[in-house]
């Protein structure tokens, strides 16, 4: 009978293999992620267009500031990395030593194997007649009547050798015996069965192997395991998709849902409403009391002795990534009032400016010299970045109370911080020369990223605006606006450290789509994070004749589709600046539903789903009167317009989310 | 791992006492049982913990206050009451079903998390238990008031909301014009 035998891997044969296939399975995903990362950071400063403006001006919380971004925190960068890296190099260098272990250990041939062909030294190719003359030879040399005067121990040599090249033969001539070797490897039928297990020897028949293994075991699946995936999946629900810890998140949506629509929303609302997440608090150890009181002070520019600036600006760093998440909520709620001052009160916590009485100068007051608003003089009619760089030098001296030495420097600082210009926007679908109904559109704005110093119109080429339509850009449309570099901030607020974390926060635009009829939003908040920052430093006159100018190209891709009936809908598209003031813009936007062109296709627009927009659109009627009658001093704009017309799918948008009573 | 070696060869018959599935019954169905137990408890301190969704009701505790008074108040007074907890039970239902369809929205996108989807649900389930709970009350006043009582909350809601609203103007003036630094200005205009 066949034996199946267990064995341990005793000649270190097996279990390095086992080793080092483990090692590589770690290893070599870390490996390339860890490289990727630095890779990214390494491109990304060089994609990135980053300007730096040495400034000489240097607020009194400096080297809190310095200390924390990213530029002075390459010792924060390597911190960081250490611990992969540490991990790395010791995982690797095992890896090598078992692949040294693995290459000096020869393979023991097992004497078990075998094979005819070797035996009777031919050609596994032989014809039977050549097996048979090579075996007859051999035969004739080994046959055990011919062995004369050899020892005892020869003797036996070659008489197991006859009876292996015998067997040889018969495997391969043989019927039966064939069979039995294809069959199971062995003429004489199936062989006892050895299993290696890739463990070496010291683990299992040492006199502490068998506990240690025991214990490994057991800490492997009973702790490591469990521990491993409980902490994975307790992140996961501790954390929603965009990051935020689930109380913030709720602390978030309950505002929302539970506020009063009679109360304004200001700066110090939103900072209430922050102040109480999460992330703040286990990042300090502080109550919410206390963040909310260390976000006023950098509102109002207080300064506190190093250790608590340090502490504040901490807390000021984490507020853009809280505030992207409240803008989501938000945004889902379609409150723009919200959205809009959470992103209002993002850029006054960077620039330090609290807006309360000095609206009008808040602009001013992000530039580097220009600590007190006391300072800014009421004399001088100048309230704006775009004014401020038309004025002489000793103007700009007397504007802000500075040094006269010092005014170029505002003035260089201010001519760099971007603003917007839009040149074009419109609502585009794919492969369509009109919008049309019930499809999937998306607004295409092409724009100039230029200096407030740069003014009039640059005459931009009709070819620059222009988008050929090839069959890829149908394909993926939003691929020209990925293709752009990624806005870096410019002129880093002195006040506020931009670190890793919460860079891709704080530059670019954010994006509003509202209905013009009720103020809600249209679409979820979409970041302008991409494009060319090469205008801002073109000459007035270069600016002018617009052959150097670059035109970026942004698309805001809409959720729902367009409304099912053709008509005009009114839009307005704000570009928000997540980091400066006097940055924003807001556009008026018309949708010009139109039937498409060609008849067959309006018949399969119309079928698609009659019946839910005309339930849509009987709920939207109810709605749209009501709301209207109740919400009078909410917004002026809903009582202007006397269409009463069913919008389809933006009417949801109508839906007030703060009036309680009216929907019913 | 390695005492798994059932022995095979001779099988002698073992007497097994009548008590052993009994045993073996009884554990496992007591492990069941003690589970179960312990699970629900966990359930229900995990309910006790949520924090409710929205502040403490004072039109429903001023009303079980007035109907437990010892002196029992004027019947007037009482519906007063219930009228007014019937317009806060509406007004709470009514936002509950605004908001559903956005924290549906915001739970499929991910951006809240299970226990505030959980702590949305069962606020609406108590608010509707609420305006049952109104229904019956309301009868026990007079037979068949019921269907006139909820269009009177909801009224009375309505009116409220308004109310909040034309109240709130004045708030919203004046903060801001503080925020515009127009104080002093409007002031002048309204002495004048």
């Amino acid at each position: 009978m066949a034996r199946v035998e267990y064995d341990y891997d005793e000649s270190a044969e097996t279990w390095p293999y086992f080793v080092i296939t483990l090692l590589a399975v770690v290893l070599v995903p870390t490996t390339i992620s860890y490289v990727s990362k630095i890779w990214s950071r390494s491109s990304s400063g060089r994609k990135a267009q980053v300007k730096k403006y040495a400034t000489s001006f240097k607020a009194s919380n400096h080297d809190q500031v310095s200390q924390l971004t990213g530029s002075k925190g390459s010792g924060n960068y390597f911190l960081f990395s250490d611990k992969t890296l540490v991990f790395l190099i010791v995982g690797w260098s095992l890896f090598l030593y078992v692949g040294y272990v693995i290459h000096t250990t020869e393979l023991v041939a097992d004497a078990n194997v075998f094979d005819p062909w070797e035996i009777l030294n031919i050609d596994s190719s032989a014809t039977e007649k050549q097996i048979k003359s090579v075996y007859r030879k051999l035969s004739l040399k080994f046959h055990p009547d011919k062995l004369g005067s050899l020892s005892d121990e020869e003797k036996e040599d070659v008489e197991t050798k006859f009876v292996l090249i015998n067997k040889a033969y018969k495997a391969l001539t043989d019927e039966i015996t064939k069979e039995n070797f294809l069959k199971y490897g062995h003429p004489d039928g199936p062989q006892s069965v050895t299993h290696g297990i890739a463990l070496p020897k010291f683990l299992v028949d040492g006199k502490l192997a068998s506990p240690v293994l025991v214990v490994i075991y057991i800490s492997m699946i009973a702790i490591a395991l469990p521990f491993v995936v409980a902490k994975w999946w307790d992140n996961v629900r501790s954390h929603t998709r965009h990051g935020l810890h689930i109380k913030t998140a709720a602390a978030f949506s309950s505002y929302i849902i539970n506020n009063n629509p009679a109360k304004l929303i200001n700066t110090e609302t939103i900072i209430e409403l922050i102040s109480k997440a999460e992330e703040l608090k286990s990042a300090t150890n502080l109550s919410s009391e206390e963040i909310e009181e260390l976000l006023l002070a950098q509102l109002n520019r207080v300064f506190f002795d190093s250790k608590k600036e340090l502490q504040k600006l901490k807390v000021v760093s984490l507020v853009p990534k809280l505030i992207n998440g409240l803008v989501d909520i938000a945004a889902t709620f379609r409150n723009s009032e919200l959205c809009v001052k959470a992103i209002e009160a993002q850029r006054y916590l960077i620039q330090a400016v609290n807006p309360t009485g000095c609206s009008d100068i808040e602009q001013l007051l992000q530039l580097p010299f220009v600590e007190k608003k006391e300072q800014v003089s009421k004399k001088i009619p100048v309230h704006t970045l775009g004014k401020l760089t038309t004025i002489s030098d000793g103007e700009i001296a007397d504007l802000v109370g500075i040094d006269k030495k010092n005014a170029a420097e505002v003035r260089s600082v201010a001519s760099s911080i971007p603003v917007i210009k839009v040149l074009k926007a419109e609502f585009k679908i794919p492969g369509e020369s009109v919008v049309t109904p019930q499809s999937n559109a998306h607004i295409v704005v092409k724009l100039l990223i230029k200096s407030p110093a740069q003014k009039g119109q640059a005459k931009v080429d009709d070819e620059k605006l222009e988008e050929k339509e090839t069959f890829e850009s149908l394909r993926d449309p939003f691929s020209i606006v990925q293709d752009q570099p990624v806005l870096a901030c410019l002129p880093e607020s002195p006040y506020f450290p931009v670190t890793v974390e919460n860079s891709e926060y704080v530059n670019g635009w954010a994006v509003l789509l509202t209905v013009q009829r009720d103020g809600k939003l249209a679409d979820s908040v979409d970041l302008l994070t991409r494009g060319s920052l090469s205008n801002l430093e073109l000459s007035q006159k270069a600016y002018s004749d617009g052959e150097e100018v670059q035109v970026t190209t942004y698309k805001l891709k809409l959720n729902s589709p367009t409304p099912p009936t053709p008509g005009d809908y009114h839009f307005k598209l704000s570009f928000k600046s997540l980091s400066y003031l006097g940055s924003d813009l807001d556009i008026p936007l018309v949708m010009k539903v139109q039937e498409p062109p060609k008849v067959e296709d309006a018949g399969v627009y119309d079928i698609e789903d009659p019946e839910e927009d005309s339930i849509a659109g009987a709920m939207a009627t109810l709605r749209g009167e009501k709301v209207k009658t109740a919400d009078d001093d909410d917004d002026d704009s809903a009582s202007d317009e006397e269409d009463l017309e069913i919008e389809s799918d933006f009417t949801d948008i109508n839906t007030d989310t703060e009036d309680e009573g009216e929907d019913k | 791992m390695a005492e798994e070696e059932p022995i095979i060869e001779d099988m002698p018959l073992q007497k097994i006492s009548v008590f052993t599935p009994i045993i073996y019954v009884s554990i496992v169905i007591g492990a069941l049982i003690l589970f179960s137990i312990f699970y629900r408890r966990k359930r229900i301190a995990k309910l006790q913990v949520m924090k409710p969704f929205f502040p403490p009701d004072l039109p429903k505790e001023i009303y079980l206050q007035l109907k437990d008074q010892d002196p029992k108040p004027d019947e007037k007074v009482l519906k007063a009451a219930l009228i007014r907890r019937g317009a806060e039970a509406i007004r709470r239902l009514l936002k509950l079903r605004e908001n559903n369809q956005y924290i549906t929205l915001l739970y499929q996108k991910g951006s809240i998390g299970d226990e505030f989807f959980d702590r949305f649900k069962l606020a609406l389930k108590i608010q509707e238990l609420e305006i049952q709970e109104l229904v019956q009350e309301a009868e026990t006043y007079k037979q068949g008031w019921a269907p006139t009582f909820m269009p009177v909350c909801q009224e009375v809601t309505l009116n409220e909301a308004l109310r909040r609203r034309v109240n709130a103007i004045e708030d919203r003036k004046e903060q801001l014009a503080k925020e515009w630094e127009l104080y002093q200005e409007i002031e002048a205009s309204i002495t004048n």
